[in-house]
C-alpha cells in the first residue's frame, strides 16, 4: 500500500523477502527501514506521539502504525496489525486498513491511542527523499 | 490473575502485569514479527520475580510459542540476541514452513 503510492512495484514474495516475513510471525516493524532499497525515504521509530503522526501525514508521508485491533471499534478480532494514519483531526483519526475496504475509517482519538500503545506506540513513515529532508 | 496482582504488590515490583506485557509486545513486533503479541502475563515469585508473559501467534492458528519474561522489579525484558530465533523456530513448527503468500 504504502510503496504504491510512490509509484514503487514489487511484487509480495520479493517484498516479503526484503522484510524477513515468516508465515504466521509477520517481519519485525523495524525491518520497514530496508524498503529505502526502492528509493524511498523511510524512518522508524518507537514511543511515539499524535503529534508525530500529525505532522508527519500534514507533510505527505505515508505514516505506518503498529497496533492491537482489539481496541479498535471496527475490529472484532484482537491481533496485532498494521494500519496506514491518513488523516488527524480533534479526537479523531482516519485509518486505510488493508483488512478494510471502506478507507478511510474514523477512529475516535482514545480508542487508537490504547491500541497503538499496547505496541509500544511504534510507527513509521514512507516519503519520497526530498519530502523527508524539509 | 488477582492473586498474582496482590502477590506482586506484596513482594514491592515496579511494572505490573498490564505494562510486562506491553513491553513484551513492542519487543515482539519491533524485532521479532508484527503478527506475534505477548499473552497474559503470570507472577513467577522468587529471588528474582518475573513477569512470564506468553508469546501468541494470532494469524491462522492460534498458539503460544514460547514466553518472555519481564524482571518484574526492574522492568528488563530477560532476552537475549538468540531469543528471537527461537521464537521464529516455534513458529515455523506451529504453523508449518509454508511459502509467504
Amino acid at each position: 500500500m504504502a510503496l504504491a503510492f510512490f509509484g514503487v512495484r514489487a511484487s509480495p514474495e520479493e517484498l516479503a523477502q526484503l522484510l524477513g516475513y515468516v508465515p504466521r510471525a509477520g517481519a519485525p516493524a523495524r525491518n520497514v527501514l530496508r524498503l529505502s532499497k526502492y528509493g524511498v525515504s523511510v524512518r522508524y521509530q518507537q514511543d511515539g506521539v499524535l503529534e508525530d503522526l500529525e505532522r508527519e501525514v500534514q507533510r505527505g508521508s505515508v505514516v505506518i502504525a503498529f497496533v492491537r485491533t482489539g481496541e479498535l471499534p471496527y475490529w472484532e478480532e484482537d491481533v496485532p496489525h498494521a494500519v496506514v494514519v491518513s488523516g488527524v483531526e480533534a479526537g479523531v483519526l482516519y485509518l486505510n486498513d488493508p483488512s478494510f475496504q471502506e478507507a478511510p475509517i474514523p477512529v475516535p482519538e482514545d480508542d487508537f491511542i490504547l491500541a497503538w500503545d499496547e505496541f509500544g506506540c511504534q510507527w513509521a513513515t514512507v516519503a519520497r527523499p526530498q519530502e523527508d529532508s524539509l | 490473575m488477582v492473586l498474582e496482582f496482590v502477590e506482586s504488590l506484596a513482594a514491592g515490583t515496579a511494572i505490573g502485569a498490564r505494562e510486562a506485557r506491553r513491553r513484551v509486545s513492542a519487543w515482539l513486533v519491533g524485532h521479532v514479527g508484527h503478527l506475534l503479541m505477548g499473552g497474559e502475563p503470570r507472577y513467577i515469585a522468587g529471588e528474582r520475580p518475573v513477569w512470564r508473559v506468553p508469546v501468541q501467534v494470532t494469524l491462522g492458528v492460534w498458539g503460544e510459542v514460547g514466553f518472555v519474561d519481564v524482571d518484574a522489579r526492574s522492568g528488563e525484558l530477560l532476552v537475549n540476541d538468540r531469543t528471537p530465533e527461537e521464537i521464529l523456530a516455534r513458529v515455523k513448527a506451529l504453523a508449518g514452513n509454508t511459502a509467504p503468500r
